[in-house]
């Protein structure tokens, strides 16, 4: 789940904050053999091509994950409970300063 | 679980057949939650703990879905990175794990839980199901060490039970592969 880009891009307490790489990543785990199918469905759900960065696709995406089916709504409970800790863990890090 | 990296751990946890058993549940019903909340809540008063949560660990997170005063931002993110969730040591152990001192702990001082929020000891039990399939976790958390003792987890293991009946109440029909 991490890159060299992402290490560098590390958050606090080295949590990184989830991309769309980890969204297709995560879909492709829960789903196995049928992941690639998957992730397509979701894209074309979505209306995105899986190339949209930032935050709003990505919430976008888990909108639509949440929707496609029981599974894919679990990743996408995963997925925003990361980007919820790294929310709070960013905002707690910046008011105390800490270099953890 | 130390030696394992992320991707590892992720995908030990996220195997297909595990996750379309924990789909099989509506864990989004806030009767579900409400009733799960209950159970922590008198696991809690009867292990005299600040902290009890029933958990599910998904494939990178950790997701409570019954709490009683779970700390600051894991209660508000209504879970934890997998990595760092305690449950997910007991959902990989399959039997009872407890910390008597995280912060004492080599196995888990490096662990932010213990740097991010007030917890010093654990105990949590699995919660399995008729497949097989570990779920996740009945839990206690206490904000100093703590040795927990086999009655404590036999009250756990009592809160585990009453769990796993509450959700077997909350099984959709559906088949959650597609």
């Amino acid at each position: 789940m991490s890159t060299a880009s992402d290490e560098a891009a590390a958050g606090p307490y080295g949590l990184h904050r989830p991309t769309m790489a980890d969204a297709r990543e995560a879909m492709h785990r829960v789903h196995g053999h049928t992941g690639r199918s998957a992730w397509e469905r979701l894209l074309q759900s979505a209306g995105m091509s899986g190339t949209e960065t930032g935050d709003d696709a990505l919430h976008r995406l888990l909108t639509a994950m949440a929707g496609l089916d029981p599974v894919s709504q679990l990743c996408a409970q995963a997925l925003r409970i990361r980007l919820s800790s790294h929310t709070h863990l960013s905002a707690a890090h910046t008011i105390t300063g800490s270099t953890a | 679980m130390n030696t394992m990296t992320r991707t590892e751990l992720f995908d030990l946890l996220g195997k297909p057949a595990r996750m379309q058993q924990i789909a099989r549940y509506d864990l989004f019903d806030p009767a579900l939650q409400t009733r799960l909340d209950a159970v922590a809540a008198r696991t809690a008063s009867l292990l005299q703990t600040p902290a009890s949560m029933v958990t599910v660990v998904l494939d990178s997170s950790q997701f409570i879905i019954g709490q009683h005063g779970v700390p600051g931002w894991m209660g508000e993110a209504q879970g934890t990175p997998a990595e760092w969730a305690l449950c997910t040591h007991t959902v990989l152990a399959g039997e009872p794990y407890c910390i008597t001192d995280g912060t004492a702990d080599p196995a888990h001082a490096g662990n932010p839980l213990f740097a991010t929020a007030p917890i010093r000891s654990y105990a949590g039990v699995p919660l399995r199901d008729d497949s097989g399939q570990v779920l996740g976790a009945h839990c206690v958390l206490d904000a100093n060490p703590r040795t927990f003792t086999e009655d404590d987890l036999t009250v756990l293991t009592a809160g585990a039970a009453e769990t796993l009946r509450i959700l077997a109440d909350h099984r959709t029909a559906t088949n959650p592969a597609v």
